[in-house]
């Protein structure tokens, strides 16, 4: 991974890696950044927690932890310090890269490490009530790069222009312009937590970043198709949407190609346990009359996918060893996603069991339950999503306490979990309801 | 669109299981999150009614009847105003 990372900034050092609305930086100053950051973390193996929304220091940090041969882990700037801490003591990270870190005088010159060397550790939203690590090899992050995200043509053929990214650098689909960038030479612009909070922020801020590609959830294209002005006449650059994170729907695609006439639009599939996205379709127009989109041609992809009674199983190249302080391997791991392969696609038919996905964000409604009861004076609680089809629109929590208001629980909540698990509807009861057919309900 | 109206196209946007009254706070309470938003919009915009999300301020979702009110503001305007 790290040869790969090399050539590709040698070959492009004076290109701008880096764009902001502020500032640019080229590969050449991201790499001398990055390999001083790395020689003050050289001589340990241990985790660096990189904290930060998506600021310079972010990117950098991910090349210098590479670099020093030290796993990464991802950490929103907005996260509530008890999770932070949570994070930090079940990853045994011992050093911090955030806005105050200062690099060292002198760069590090030698790489350290190896392709079976963790490559980063995501944490992710746990049934048992705590984070739970995925962690991820350099292996597994070059057969993510090599295998799947550099051979989408699409893609590639934006390579050196601009690549735009909404998703946070803690939400694994950022590995998608984080290494498209880094591997071809393509400014990595980040939307900021300030361009992303209105529409009237967003509109300027996608002008100003004028995007060759984008990486996106479906959600955000939907929410930027909202702005009649969000069009090939405002954005002339953009030729290619790299799509991964919940499934694209036909609706949203043909939106696309209504506003954007010389659109590609790639279509990927795959689970933060198999790094990032394992497989990718290219979405033609006339694939919009079809009532589900493909994800992805199987035999192309960064792993083996197979169909085990009607769910998506992944075996391979770009698939973890398992989870972080569980010493059960994982040797083919099961997605809980409903999948079939029709006429050489995967399609994805949504989620069988275990965590839901709302807006993208994965959740376990376990982990808010538990959450929600760990709160003095609640005496119990459940937490429902709210559907239309297969969509999870919202969670619903039903909390029994005689003593605390819906504010109260919501404020205990934002100081443990990160805002997306914060369930939309909470209501509170003092005592329990029968329902018709006699059981408890809340 | 009637006050009724509005409340049913939040009810199925938010997932609820009744329509909001015309006064409920839908912003703060996190009724009418960001996701909810865009069900909502793109409800409206299935209606015919087309809103400019840029030129709206936030508030302006605020109640059902607020939402009442912008869509008022847009008709008198001809559909220019937002």
């Amino acid at each position: 991974m790290t040869e790969l990372l090399a050539r590709s900034f040698a070959q492009n050092a004076e290109r701008p890696a880096y764009r902001s609305a502020e500032t640019t930086l080229t590969f050449a100053q991201l790499w001398s950044l990055a390999a001083r950051y790395a020689a003050d973390l050289a001589g340990s193996r241990a985790p660096v927690l990189l904290i930060g929304d998506k600021e310079p220091h972010m990117l950098a940090g991910i090349l210098a932890c590479l670099m020093a041969g030290r796993p990464y882990v991802p950490c929103d700037s907005s996260l509530p310090p008890a999770r932070l801490a949570a994070i930090r003591a079940q990853s045994g990270a011992t050093d911090v890269i955030d806005e105050t870190t200062l690099p060292a005088r002198t760069p590090l010159t030698a790489f350290a490490g190896t392709d079976a060397d963790l490559a980063y550790i995501l944490f992710t939203s746990g049934s048992t009530g705590v984070p739970k690590g995925v962690p991820i090899t350099r292996g597994n992050l070059k057969a993510f790069a090599q295998r799947m995200l550099l051979r989408q043509e699409a893609l590639t053929a934006c390579a050196g222009g601009t690549v735009l990214n909404h998703a946070r650098l803690s939400f694994d689909l950022s590995d998608a312009d984080v290494y498209f960038a880094l591997c071809t030479g393509t400014a990595f612009r980040p939307l900021t937590a300030r361009e992303l909070s209105s529409h009237a922020a967003l509109l300027p801020a996608l002008e100003q970043a004028a995007p060759d590609a984008a990486v996106m959830t479906p959600s955000f294209a939907r929410h930027c198709l909202l702005m009649p002005e969000f069009s090939a006449a405002s954005l002339p650059r953009l030729r290619c949407i790299f799509f991964c994170g919940e499934p694209l729907t036909p609706a949203v695609a043909a939106g696309l190609f209504a506003r954007f006439p010389h659109l590609r639009i790639l279509n990927a599939y795959g689970p933060t346990e198999a790094t990032c996205a394992v497989c990718a379709s290219e979405i033609t127009p006339e694939m919009t009359a079809w009532p589900r989109l493909p994800c992805g041609d199987p035999t192309q992809a960064s792993c083996e996918i197979r169909i085990e009674q009607g769910e998506i199983v992944l075996a391979g190249a770009s698939v973890f060893g398992g989870y972080l302080g569980d010493p059960a391997p994982v040797t083919a791991y099961h997605t809980g996603d409903g999948g079939e392969i029709r006429d050489g696609w995967l399609f994805c038919t949504g989620r069988r069991s275990g965590y839901v996905k709302l807006g993208g964000f994965r959740i376990e409604p376990a982990e808010v339950r538990l959450a929600i009861e760990a709160i003095p004076g609640v005496e119990a609680c459940t937490v429902t999503t709210v559907r239309r089809g297969e969509t999870v629109l919202r969670l619903r929590a039903a909390v029994l306490s005689e003593t605390r208001t819906a504010a109260e629980i919501r404020a205990a909540l934002a100081e443990r979990l990160p805002a997306y698990m914060i369930p939309a509807e909470l209501r509170v009861q003092a005592a329990p309801s029968v329902s018709e057919n006699c059981k408890l309900r809340l | 669109m009637t006050e009724r109206e509005v409340a049913l196209l939040l009810c199925d946007a938010c997932g609820l299981e009744a329509p909001p009254a015309p006064d409920e706070e839908l912003l703060e309470s996190g009724l009418l999150d960001s996701l909810a938003l865009i069900e909502l919009l793109a409800a409206l915009e299935d209606a015919g009614w087309q809103i400019h999300p840029t030129r709206v301020e936030r508030s302006c979702f605020a109640s059902v009847r607020s939402i009442c009110a912008l869509l008022n503001r847009i008709k008198t305007a001809g559909g220019n105003e937002a």
